[in-house]
């Protein structure tokens, strides 16, 4: 179910990105907050479409189809928040924060950009860890963390967060571009 | 503890209201601890954590440093971390 969602999105270009966050609230190390990418793509405008780590075993990707949000951050604020978060600063109130990164240089090699190929990432004869969407000249890694998700680019949150998987054996990628197609 | 307030048996209420019952949360994850099977209890990595303590409690697996620090709870009871890890002798 979860490969062929992927697979559609093949081919397809993101039209919006957006940060979703779980706020980090007193967590003590940066590479422990639960960040997860949702793409608005050019021909589905109304809904969000999130890779993340299904909660429920926190070894296991997952995708969802979301409304776009209604409320959401702007990139500006995402450290100040983070930080506050981090620090059990009082009076913000905790939900799941939104941030949109369209229009940030960061990202400007993903949004308006067509998804190449997607890969899901493992450890040899086992399940799924984690999946990464190749663009021209970028690409998003979505990996579990301890207790949620991450996000890798190029140029956003380089903690190679799948160092920690390389105990348990040999990390595979599979391309999903060629899967189901014959010969 | 807040984002896995559901796993803890309060998925009834927000996440604004969970941030005024911590001590409840705190409660329900404790009990879990105190209730866990001690023959199905692992130590090993979990993720980034290299001596975590997996606790196996009423359907759920409850994680936590080796210091007794909460790393997380979820709604099952194995996964490629916990099979990885050893029995706690």
């Amino acid at each position: 179910m979860m490969i062929n969602e992927l697979k559609k999105i093949i081919g397809k270009k993101v039209k919006r990105l957006f940060l979703i966050v779980w706020p980090p609230f007193g967590e003590s190390d940066v590479s422990q907050i639960d960040i997860s990418a949702g793409y608005v793509f050019e021909d589905s405008t109304n809904e969000l479409f999130k890779i993340s780590t299904d909660k429920n075993e926190l070894t296991a990707p997952i995708v969802e189809y979301l409304p776009i949000p209604n409320k959401n951050f702007k990139w500006i604020e995402f450290d100040r928040r983070m930080k506050g978060w981090m620090d059990c600063e009082e009076g913000m109130e905790m939900d799941i924060e939104y941030y949109e990164v369209s229009d940030v240089n960061l990202f400007k090699n993903i949004v308006n950009q067509k998804v190449l190929d997607v890969e899901l990432i493992g450890i040899t004869n086992d399940s799924p860890l984690g999946v990464k969407l190749i663009f021209d000249n970028d690409f998003i890694l979505s990996t579990p963390i301890s207790d949620g998700n991450t996000i890798e680019t190029n140029l956003f949150n380089k903690n190679e967060n799948l160092e920690n998987f390389s105990s348990l054996g040999r990390i595979e990628y599979i391309s999903l571009k060629n899967v189901g197609k014959n010969g | 503890m807040i984002k896995h307030r559901d796993v803890l048996g309060f998925g009834n209420v927000s996440a604004q209201q969970a941030q005024k019952m911590l001590p409840q949360l705190r409660g329900a994850a404790n009990q879990l601890l105190n209730n866990a099977n001690s023959a199905l209890t692992r130590v090993g990595q979990w993720h980034g954590h290299q001596n975590a303590v997996m606790y196996i409690s009423n359907g759920k697996m409850i994680v936590t440093e080796a210091n007794g620090t909460f790393i997380t709870v979820i709604n099952k009871t194995a996964n490629q971390w916990y099979n990885a890890a050893k029995p706690l002798r």
